[in-house]
């Protein structure tokens, strides 16, 4: 890993972001292979650690859903997890006062009126004791303020803004009139890979980038309306008529899909080899979808930290069977 | 409004009732049950005889006074409490949701009024009472849900789909199953081996009629054909059948000539040899009536008299010719009341089996559907009712005659008030109501007569609501008979032509019922009559007689003269009454207009009306016999068809279909070879049942695999009803997240299945991978199946009785502390168990482990404590307790606790699943995410993974369609119609689905055949070939490990043979068998067989002398082990074999027949071995072993 090596095979992996948003990032990294990027790809979906409900307690639940499907419905709320780093896993808790491991979320709604009611992940108490940790907190969360039996409060934020369209709370349940849920419940930092409720991503993906190269002389055979053709065979737009020069030209590279259908129809035309399409071997387009818990560049930096982690581990442990053999070596 | 509420489409908003579909699943019960409340019950009680005692004193002639008794009136009244006194402020009615949930049996009283007359006085007096309570059909027309709406329904815990046409028997819902019989009032020609067998002169041949009388009885009467060239005519009384010479019956029923007769049975057949031939018969028939010195109907109704006095139980006043009369009133032609139609019908079926038997006609085939009708549940508790009434008044009778032994003084009017008192008192002991219940769950019948029908048993199945599939199909079954279950031949099973668009073709299970236990096509229905009897039957014969007469055809007026009519003319029947001919020139322009009658609905012929024109083969030979047969009762099978010119809806029936041109849209732009059509099928899906017609595409797929989706779709979990909270069923299989599926067929909303959906749409991947998905086994993304896939959850309810009359209450212990005042302390004998409460039930949502108290029964004399474990072996979720109090068999009051829990059942490894063609497969691996293959272009993982193998040999094309489509549909954002046949229906616009779907795939970016490009998540790399990944609606089955596994280690043995038990429950092993040891021998693994069989079964160490070989010889000296004794207990540790006797006190035994203990060594040998020498010895039988030293 480290620059003074010197060995002339060594890459140098590159990343550079291409587009990011509120849950998405799209980066491509270079310089590196398959191996690795898999390896990213892996670690962001089962091993960057986020926070999500892990216990309930359940003291009422007269709803019509039993109390194993309302749980379960809580684990799946993505929680928003910046203090998942601070966190301590339950497994790994040593039973010291200053790491947490539970955060306390607690649910309490009674229907009092005759509309069906909807509890939505807005309903969720987050327990100001813990005051460093009110961060964890579904995502796109807004408090209802509609505390136990409290028949004034709607269901509508008590900011009183109204929710835009794509920021609605997650729907839990819904009660009639005099069905109460009462549920105590602890979330907990966990990984992917122990349940599907903590993985931060929705998808995590790479593709190659492919190198699309036109064999120009065998295109200039094809008539006006055969180009078009062409370019309408695959059913995402790699290529382009250009109209002015009446050539065909590359579009968009990154939007083909492997599927083949341009390189069928010149096979069927009777052109092999009008276009040559190969996979870069050292080029990856990623694309990170967040499930909101992380941002998705925090994913991509966790998930670096992890893999980090993870090769200090398999080198120190590589120097103690190094040793080991050495020593042996010597007697 | 929310915005998340659901678009509900299912439910019939405007009017709040039951969607015609649905109706139409039990309409045949709930329609033949309504007919016997209102016609059947009534019907019966016109057609029973009544009871007539003479006193024992009087003088046996006609005109002494007598006691005569009968049923007036019979009806049965709406569900109610039986105790009314003791819960007058409650509501007196029961509804079903409480049957259901206290075990007790949906019943209403059946009221009846019974008539007596006394002496010669000639009043009639009259007293109502209650004969018992009888149980009634849910949602008939005296259930106490009849009429409600869905928002009723509800209220009173049951579905809003309530359907009914069930009984509620101690808590269970059972359905009286439909039951295929012989078509009643059609003349069979039959040609069947054991015919022969009746006598030394019978032959092979013979006709058969099933007559139904109008109380709905039924007898059947045949005519053999014997080898001297006579006939003998034979009915069937008290499961006897009785051989009478037919000319005898002849002569009782007419006065002709014998001429006459010759003539008009003659003239069924052609040709002059065959006529001939028929008269030469009917002179040998009459000239054996003739030598019993019949020669007219006085003599012959006295002589049939004399002969069936005993059996017809004739009273002394009754003479000969009354007895003869009764006879052929009763049994011969039942469905006729006067002599003349019977005596035609009686030449009809001589024309027949003359024709029969000169080869001029084929025998008609049992087996096929057209000779066949449906028996209905109404109808079958109609007869059952009828023997029952009969019986209760014979008992009467009995009662009665030995009331006048005892006291034979009455006489008087007076007397018959306390007459009809012991009368009914034996009717009301006889218990109807008790019968039915016990007739309606177990399904035996238990009869006098058998009821005209040909099982005992089986007549009634439970309404499994496993799921809604698998609930409606039965509703929809229909089964051959008990009979034909046994039977070895396979030709009763055969699908045959003659069932098209009646009986579904796939949807028949597969071993031992296949082909007998079928299903009605979704739109085929049973008759049942408005009403059978009185003046509106008439009305409607009449009708039908206007038709006929104006369109051409020759009505008879009740006259035997048949006149002089050509051989051409066809008889015309109308359930089973000859009303007339037709020429057979006329025919067509006859039925045609019976047709144009028939649909017009204007002029009173029903629309059920069946016509059967059988028209005369070409040849004259060979073909079934000609005639126009019109049935108008129940039980008939019948569907829609459109009559192709005026495109109106036609019923027609299955006789009738036979013989009629149907055309059926197969795609083709043409009409096949036939150039005229009359009719049109409704479309070529009609032919598919309610299940078969859900499967998508499923025309593309091989055939046995639509047959394995109907079974499979009958054993998938989903949402099999929606007032859980009100069913205290065994077992109910519940999945979490059903959905709607993106390809469904066009029934799929006709019959609402989204209120009770059972599937999910899964991400499928068609990929060899891992390994893991070799033969039929299916991986499962870990991350899918963790979000919510194919969850499921199993309510079980386990009901614990209170002893009846014993002072047993539920609770724990310090119950009785209040009680008696005498404090009995939490002990170790009564420890306080903390699973439970005070009052001895769990508590609601509490969780339980496997072995832990359910419930706690405290028995307040004595102290006592009854616990009650859970059963099975995983944790279970108490979710609800109740605890109902009813009426026992024995008039004590019995109170029960059912406890209903949940079991988690989320998908582990070996459950099973399927898709709907049927599919398949096991899960055999729950893959984490990454490791997944995923879609390059989107990143999507697919929820489950298949093996390409499954595809080839099994040819389910239609699944590769629904992948495709779906993918599609999901891109497109709507559902997709997958209904058969397609292509079939749309004659002019034929595209291809694969077309149409990757087209569309096209247009949203993606390949037009289906697949992706996908990427190995272990490794990173793109595989070199695109996968097909799509959409398939998945079925999750019942079948699950954790109901199956079965493993042992140590575990309960056989006391007798210390052999390790069988049976999963009970811990035991799995049967090691001949077969697996003669596997272990061939591969030489000698070891393997001394551990299996050996060493984890029975193994045992004993002693043996080896002097004189015996096992049993060797004993312990008493005297010896006395003094060891402490050393035995503190040795004993409970594995009692394998510290023997021997092994504690070595060398200290004998052998009681050398009298020396130095021959005798320790072997292990099993147990068995030596309980065999044990056995051998009682029998005087000494086994010796000889033993050597193998090392030499």
């Amino acid at each position: 890993m480290s620059k003074a090596d010197g060995d002339p095979r060594q890459r140098r992996p590159n990343i550079v972001v291409q587009e990011m948003t509120e849950d998405t990032i799209k980066f491509v990294l270079t310089g590196t292979d398959t191996s690795i990027a898999n390896a990213l790809r892996r670690v962001i979906i089962a091993e960057v650690p986020t926070i999500a409900i892990d216990l309930v307690e359940v003291i009422e639940n007269s709803s019509c859903l039993c109390d194993e499907f309302i749980a379960h419905r809580l684990g799946l709320i993505p929680l928003v997890s910046h203090k998942a780093a601070d966190m301590e896993f339950p497994y790994d808790y040593a039973g010291d006062d200053e790491t947490v491991t539970d955060v306390p979320i607690e649910l309490r709604v009674k229907c009092v009126s005759d509309q069906t009611e909807d509890v939505t992940s807005n309903d969720l108490l987050i327990n100001g004791d813990y005051t460093q940790y009110d961060t964890v907190k579904p995502v796109h969360y807004r408090p209802s303020g509609r505390a136990f039996g409290d028949a004034t409060a709607s269901g509508a934020p008590a900011d009183g803004s109204q929710a835009d369209g794509d920021k609605h709370p997650i729907l839990i349940l819904k009660l009639r009139k005099n069905q109460e849920i009462n549920m105590r419940c602890v979330a907990r930092k966990g990984v992917g890979r122990d349940h599907a409720k903590w993985q931060p991503v929705a998808t995590a993906v790479y593709r190659f980038e492919p190198e699309i190269t036109i064999n120009e002389d065998l295109m200039a055979t094809l008539t006006e309306e055969e180009k078009i053709k062409f370019v309408e065979s695959s059913p995402t737009p790699v290529f382009r008529y250009n109209d002015q020069t009446r050539k065909v030209e590359v579009n968009m590279p990154e939007s083909y899909t492997y599927d083949g259908e341009c390189l069928k129809w010149a096979e069927d035309m009777g052109k092999p080899g009008l276009v040559d399409i190969r996979a870069k071997e050292d080029t990856f387009l990623f694309t990170v979808e967040s499930t909101g818990a992380l941002p998705p560049e925090t994913i991509v930096l966790n998930a670096l930290k992890v893999l980090d982690t993870k090769l200090e581990m398999t080198k120190s442990e590589l120097d103690i069977v190094k040793s080991e053999m050495d020593t042996a070596g010597v007697e | 409004m929310s915005r998340y509420s659901m678009k509900c489409d299912g439910f019939d908003q405007g009017t709040g009732y039951l969607p015609e579909a649905l109706r139409g699943v039990a309409r045949n019960h709930l329609a033949s049950f309504d007919y016997f409340l209102d016609h059947g019950l009534s019907d019966v009680v016109r057609c029973l005889d009544n009871i007539s005692i003479q006193p024992s004193g009087a003088q046996n002639t006609s005109s002494s006074p007598r006691f005569k008794m009968w049923f007036e009136n019979i009806s049965i009244g709406r569900p109610i409490r039986e105790d009314t006194t003791a819960v007058r402020a409650r509501d007196p009615r029961v509804f079903p949701r409480e049957c259901r949930e206290s075990s007790n049996t949906y019943k209403a009283p059946m009221l009846a009024t019974v008539a007596w007359t006394f002496g010669d006085v000639g009043a009639i007096f009259r007293r109502e009472f209650r004969i018992c309570m009888f149980p009634v059909m849910v949602a008939s027309k005296v259930c106490n849900l009849f009429g409600f709406s869905q928002d009723e329904l509800i209220c009173r815990g049951e579905e809003g789909h309530e359907m009914g046409g069930y009984f509620i028997l101690n808590g269970n819902e059972r359905i009286i199953r439909l039951l295929v019989q012989q078509r009643r009032h059609y003349i069979m020609g039959m040609k069947r081996k054991a015919y022969s067998s009746r006598g030394p002169i019978y032959t092979h041949y013979a006709t058969a009629i099933r007559c139904s009388a109008n109380d709905e009885h039924t007898s059947t009467v045949r005519i053999h054909y014997t080898s001297d060239g006579s006939a003998r005519l034979v009915f069937v009384h008290r499961r006897k059948e009785y051989f009478v010479p037919a000319g005898i019956i002849l002569r009782a029923l007419a006065e002709f000539s014998d001429s006459v007769v010759q003539a008009i049975v003659a003239r069924g057949l052609t040709g002059l040899g065959a006529q001939v031939f028929a008269i030469e018969r009917i002179r040998i028939i009459l000239g054996e009536a003739a030598t019993f010195g019949i020669h007219n109907k006085v003599q012959a109704l006295a002589y049939l008299g004399e002969h069936f006095r005993a059996q017809l139980d004739a009273n002394p006043w009754e003479t000969n010719f009354d007895v003869g009369k009764r006879l052929i009133c009763e049994h011969i032609f039942i469905h006729l009341q006067s002599d003349e139609d019977k005596f035609n019908l009686v030449l009809l079926m001589m024309q027949k089996l003359y024709a029969l038997v000169a080869g001029q006609c084929s025998a008609d085939n049992p087996d096929s559907l057209m000779h066949h009708e449906i028996l209905l549940p109404g109808i079958l508790m109609q007869i059952f009712v009828r023997e029952k009434l009969q019986d209760a008044l014979h008992k009467a009778k009995i009662a009665l005659n030995r009331e006048f032994e005892e006291n034979p003084n009455h006489a008087s009017a007076d007397d018959g008030e306390w007459l009809s008192q012991v009368a009914i008192e034996a009717i009301t002991k006889t218990n109807i109501g008790r019968l039915a219940e016990y007739f309606l769950a177990t399904g035996n019948l238990s009869s006098r007569t058998g009821l005209g029908l040909t099982q005992t048993s089986g007549f009634t199945i439970v309404a499994d609501k496993l799921n809604y599939m698998r609930y409606i199909s039965h509703f929809r079954s229909v089964h051959r008979g008990a009979y034909f279950a046994e039977l070895r031949t396979t030709t009763v099973r055969k699908l045959l032509p003659e069932s098209w668009g009646f009986l579904c073709p796939v949807h028949t299970p597969d071993g031992s019922p296949c082909g007998l236990l079928n299903h009605l096509a979704a739109s085929c229905y049973i008759h049942v009559a408005c009403e059978s009897t009185g003046e509106a039957r008439d009305r409607a014969r009449s009708q039908v007689l206007k038709v006929l007469s104006s369109a051409g055809a020759l009505i008879l007026h009740g006259s035997t003269s048949l006149g002089s009519a050509p051989p051409a003319h066809l008889t015309v029947m109308l359930d089973g009454l000859i009303l007339g001919f037709v020429a057979d020139s006329d025919a067509k322009v006859v039925v045609s207009a019976l047709r144009a009658a028939k649909v017009s609905g204007s002029n009173g012929v029903s629309s059920h009306l069946e016509i059967a024109h059988i028209p005369l083969s070409s040849c004259g030979y060979g073909g079934a016999f000609p005639g126009l047969y019109l049935f108008s009762t129940s039980s008939r099978m019948m569907r829609p068809v459109i009559q192709q010119q005026n495109r109106i809806t036609e019923n027609i029936g299955s006789l009738e279909q036979a013989f009629m041109s149907i055309r059926c849209p197969d795609g083709r732009q043409k009409p096949t070879c036939i150039a005229e059509h009359a009719h049109e099928e409704n479309g070529p899906g009609t032919i598919l049942s309610v299940v078969a017609s859900l499967t998508p595409w499923s025309d593309f797929n091989q055939s046995p695999r639509n047959m394995y989706q109907c079974q499979m779709a009958k054993q998938t979990m989903g949402m099999p009803l929606h007032s859980f909270c009100y069913r205290p069923d065994t077992k109910i299989y519940r999945l979490h997240t059903p959905q709607r599926p993106v390809a469904m067929t066009g029934q799929y909303d006709k019959y609402q299945m989204d209120n009770y959906p059972l599937g999910t749409n899964a991400v499928v991947a068609v990929i060899a991978h891992t390994g893991y998905d070799m033969e039929d086994a299916m991986i499962v993304n870990k991350g899918a199946m963790e979000r919510g896939l194919g969850h499921a959850t199993l309510y079980k309810t386990e009901t614990v009785t209170l002893v009846a009359g014993s002072d047993e209450n539920f609770g724990q212990c310090n119950v009785i502390q209040q009680k008696l005042g005498s404090p009995i302390a939490f002990t170790e004998k009564h420890p306080f168990d903390p699973d439970i409460d005070t009052d001895g039930a769990p508590r609601p949502g509490s969780i339980k482990q496997a072995g832990s108290t359910l419930c706690s029964v405290v028995d307040r004399s004595t102290g006592r404590v009854r616990l009650h474990k859970i059963k099975g072996s995983d944790h279970v979720i108490i979710d609800r307790v109740s605890i109902s109090s009813g009426k026992a068999s024995k008039g004590q009051t019995e109170t029960k606790m059912s406890v209903t829990v949940r079991c988690d059942r989320n998908p582990i490894i070996g459950d099973k699943f399927s898709s709907r063609h049927g599919q398949k497969g096991v899960l055999s691996f729950l893959c984490p995410e990454e490791d997944l293959p995923y879609i390059e272009k989107s990143g999507s993982r697919p929820d489950i993974l298949i093996n390409p193998h499954a595809f080839p040999s099994r040819m389910t094309i239609g699944m590769l369609l629904e992948s495709m489509a779906s993918k599609a549909g999901a891109l497109d954002g709507r559902f997709i119609d997958a209904s058969p046949f397609q292509a079939a229906n749309d004659e002019t616009h034929i595209i291809s689905p694969t077309r149409e779907y990757g087209e569309m795939l096209r247009k949203h970016g993606y390949n037009y055949s289906g697949s992706e490009t996908m990427v190995n998540g272990l490794t990173g790399e793109r595989f070199d070939v695109d996968i097909f990944v799509g959409l398939v609606y998945y079925q999750r089955l019942r079948h699950m490990v954790s109901d199956k596994f079965q493993v042992r280690s140590l575990g309960p043995n056989n006391p007798l043979t210390q052999q390790p038990i069988k049976g999963r429950k009970a811990g035991g092993g799995i049967r090691f068998g001949e077969m697996e040891r003669d596997a272990l021998i061939a591969h030489g693994s000698s070891y393997l067989i001394h551990d299996r069989l050996h060493a984890c079964s029975d193994r045992h160490v004993t002693s043996l002398c080896t002097y004189c070989g015996s096992l049993l010889a060797p004993g312990a000296n008493i005297q010896m082990a006395a003094t060891h004794q402490v050393h035995a207990s503190g040795a004993g540790n409970g594995q009692g074999r394998l510290h023997s006797f021997d092994d504690i006190f070595p060398r200290k035994v004998s052998c009681r027949v050398c009298n020396t203990g130095t021959g005798v060594h320790n072997v292990a040998l099993p147990f068995v071995f030596k309980y065999l020498a044990a056995e051998l010895a009682a029998m005087n039988i000494r086994i010796g072993l000889e033993v050597g030293d193998d090392r030499v």
